[in-house]
């Protein structure tokens, strides 16, 4: 696995203010079940799973008694290059960080500089720090190196959702969740462009058919306990009435209205 | 000669905390994740120096390292030093090393920790 984020990002493009509260690492896809099977033996327990954690399914949070949260990525939001081939490259430049007197192996200074660019996509209030940090801010070769690795990974809507340039991409296919991702929609219009941005039928349905059930991690996460069969039906009949409300005010808030 | 060592087991960060030294200990996999400040982490750092070779050269010992850095008499810590460095082996946080002979350029054989009790409530 690579460290990623965090205490794990190079001193030359890490930010000062930027305090993370977890442990993010990129795994080798067919790594994942066994460390989650190891980290389940040793107290880990799932906090959010890849299907519900985020739009992107990337990655699933544990959390553990002791530790605190942990963000194990299958891939990584942005990266368009099946992710097995995705982890190989950035495994290829790897160097080895000290990160509490451990040595743990990180990707290249470019590939972080990457991966924070195209978090800096998905990461609110903190995006500025982030893009100046490993993109504006960095030298001319630093940046031939990163638009050669974005090239090679294929991160070219990720890349330009966090740099202002999605505009550019209207026609991908992925460009529609980025710019949910980025400016914020409803819940409808994430979905529908999770739908559009699959990169299958097949995966298109699936999304159709998992649109319509209760995000059961969620639920227990505003309930703070365990759902019953009863929270969870009334949640199957709020979720609906929900997105229309939710519809309704951007619908007005777009046109002008306001209460 | 006995001297310790941190176990290699163990991630250790160093930081400030409102303006005091501090240094967070976890044993790898599973835990516990131990803070030291004040006196406890004055016998840590004397623990794990201790496992240098002494360059003094006057065999100064842990106890002394201790009483030297918080500039008391060694009697005064020595019963404090030994007891929680024990703590801290059978915890698993530290490893003795036997020297024969006090040698500095010998493997240092290494005792494994017995089962560790859980700091966390007595730190």
């Amino acid at each position: 696995m690579l460290h990623i984020k965090g205490v794990a990002i190079d001193r030359s493009i890490a930010s000062e203010s930027r305090v993370g509260s977890d442990a993010d690492v990129l795994v080798r896809p067919n790594h994942i079940d066994a460390l989650l099977g190891a980290m389940r033996d040793h107290g880990w327990v799932v906090h959010s799973t890849f299907e519900t954690g985020s739009p992107f399914e990337h990655a699933i949070t544990l959390t553990h008694g002791v530790w605190g949260y942990a963000d194990v990525h299958r891939h990584f939001p942005g990266i368009g290059v099946p992710a097995e081939r995705a982890f190989d490259r950035l495994w290829q430049d790897r160097s080895v960080m000290t990160i509490a007197g451990v040595g743990c192996p990180v990707p290249s200074v470019a590939a972080q500089s990457l991966i924070l660019v195209l978090n800096a996509a998905r990461a609110g209030g903190h995006a500025g720090v982030d893009l100046r940090a490993a993109w504006t801010g960095a030298s001319d070769s630093r940046k031939g190196e990163i638009l050669a690795l974005r090239d090679e990974l294929e991160a070219h809507v990720g890349f330009a959702a966090a740099t202002g340039d999605l505009e550019e991409y209207r026609g991908a296919r992925d460009y529609d969740l980025w710019r949910v991702t980025v400016g914020g929609g409803t819940r409808i219009e994430e979905w529908m462009a999770r739908i559009r941005a699959a990169p299958s039928r097949r995966a298109a349905w699936d999304l159709v058919q998992r649109a319509t059930r209760v995000n059961l991690d969620h639920l227990a996460h505003r309930l703070g306990r365990v759902p019953g069969r009863a929270d969870v039906m009334r949640e199957f009949f709020a979720r609906p009435a929900r997105g229309l409300r939710e519809e309704t005010t951007t619908f007005l808030h777009r046109r002008g209205w306001r209460r | 000669m006995t001297s310790y060592r941190c176990a290699p087991a163990v991630a250790q960060v160093e930081c400030q905390e409102g303006g005091r030294s501090v240094v967070y200990l976890g044993r790898l996999p599973d835990g516990p994740l131990i803070v030291l400040e004040g006196s406890a982490l004055a016998i840590w750092l004397a623990a794990v120096d201790q496992s240098r070779p002494d360059r003094s050269g006057q065999g100064e010992g842990l106890v002394d390292r201790v009483a030297a850095s918080v500039g008391v008499p060694a009697n005064a810590v020595r019963e404090d030093v030994t007891d929680f460095v024990t703590t801290l082996v059978r915890s698993g946080f530290l490893e003795v090393s036997e020297e024969p002979g006090g040698g500095t350029g010998s493997v240092p054989r290494t005792r494994p920790a017995p089962d560790a009790p859980d700091l966390r409530s007595s730190t």
